[in-house]
C-alpha cells in the first residue's frame, strides 16, 4: 500500500507523486508544479490506503498553506479502497461519479493488479570441503 | 550576510534582499518575511497580510555567491 497523488486539469493528470503507507512527503517540485499550472489546475487527489475517509491535519495545513499561496480554490479529494470525499471552498461531497482515473489511483494505492510482484532469495548454500590433514 | 528572500503570497510573488546570517532559522525568516510584507517592502505583493501568514509555509535555502532563500506552501499529505 502507498498513498498516490494526482494533480488534474480537468479529467487529465498533470503529475502523479507516490508516498508510503501513510505519507507524501514535501517536494518542491510538486510546488514548483502547483505554481506553473495555478491557473490550469482543477484538483488535487490523494488516497489514503488506510481507509480514512477525512482530510488529515498534515492534508488540512496543506490545503491551507497552497491556496495561501496561489490565491486559488482547488477541488481538493481523498480516495480510499471504496470512498471518494471532496472539499472546495470548505465545503465537503461525499462523491459518487467515477472519473476514469478514480481505479487508476486505487490500483496504483493498493497494488490491486498484482504487479508488485516480491521476489524471495533462496539463500545459498555454500559448500565448503575441509581438508583434513591425514597424520 | 545579504540574503535574498523570493516569497510567494495570494498569487503574487516577490523578492525582498535582507542582511541577515544565512543559518537563522525558518520561524526568524517568517516574521521577516511577514514584516517586509506588511510594511510594503516587497514589490508584488499586497501588504495586506493575515497574522502567521507563513506558518504553513517552508523556506528552501539555496547558498552560494548570493544565498537565495525560496518561502513556499508546504505540500506533503498525510494520514
Amino acid at each position: 500500500m502507498r498513498e498516490v497523488c494526482f494533480l488534474l486539469v480537468q479529467d487529465k493528470i498533470l503529475r502523479a507523486y507516490f508516498g508510503s503507507a501513510t505519507r507524501i512527503p514535501d517536494e518542491r517540485e510538486r510546488w514548483e508544479t502547483i505554481w506553473k499550472h495555478r491557473n490550469e489546475l482543477t484538483e488535487i487527489v490523494h488516497s489514503h490506503p488506510g481507509n480514512f475517509l477525512a482530510f488529515s491535519q498534515e492534508d488540512l495545513t496543506t490545503m491551507e498553506a497552497v491556496e495561501a499561496g496561489t490565491g486559488k480554490a482547488f477541488t481538493w479529494s481523498i480516495v480510499t479502497r471504496s470512498g471518494f470525499l471532496s472539499r472546495k471552498s470548505g465545503s465537503d461531497t461525499l462523491r459518487q461519479d467515477s472519473p476514469w482515473w478514480l481505479p487508476l489511483l486505487r490500483e496504483l494505492s493498493y497494488d490491486t493488479t498484482g504487479s508488485a510482484v516480491t521476489t524471495r532469495r533462496t539463500p545459498r548454500k555454500t559448500i565448503r570441503k575441509r581438508k583434513e590433514s591425514i597424520t | 550576510m545579504n540574503v535574498l528572500l523570493n516569497i510567494t503570497y495570494q498569487g503574487q510573488s516577490g523578492n525582498y534582499l535582507v542582511n541577515m546570517d544565512p543559518g537563522v532559522d525558518d520561524a526568524t525568516i517568517k516574521n521577516v518575511c511577514e514584516e517586509a510584507v506588511r510594511s510594503g517592502e516587497v514589490p508584488g505583493i499586497s501588504p495586506a497580510l493575515p497574522r502567521n501568514a507563513f506558518a504553513n509555509f517552508v523556506i528552501d535555502r539555496f547558498h552560494g555567491d548570493q544565498p537565495r532563500f525560496v518561502v513556499r506552501p508546504k505540500v506533503p499529505f498525510g494520514t
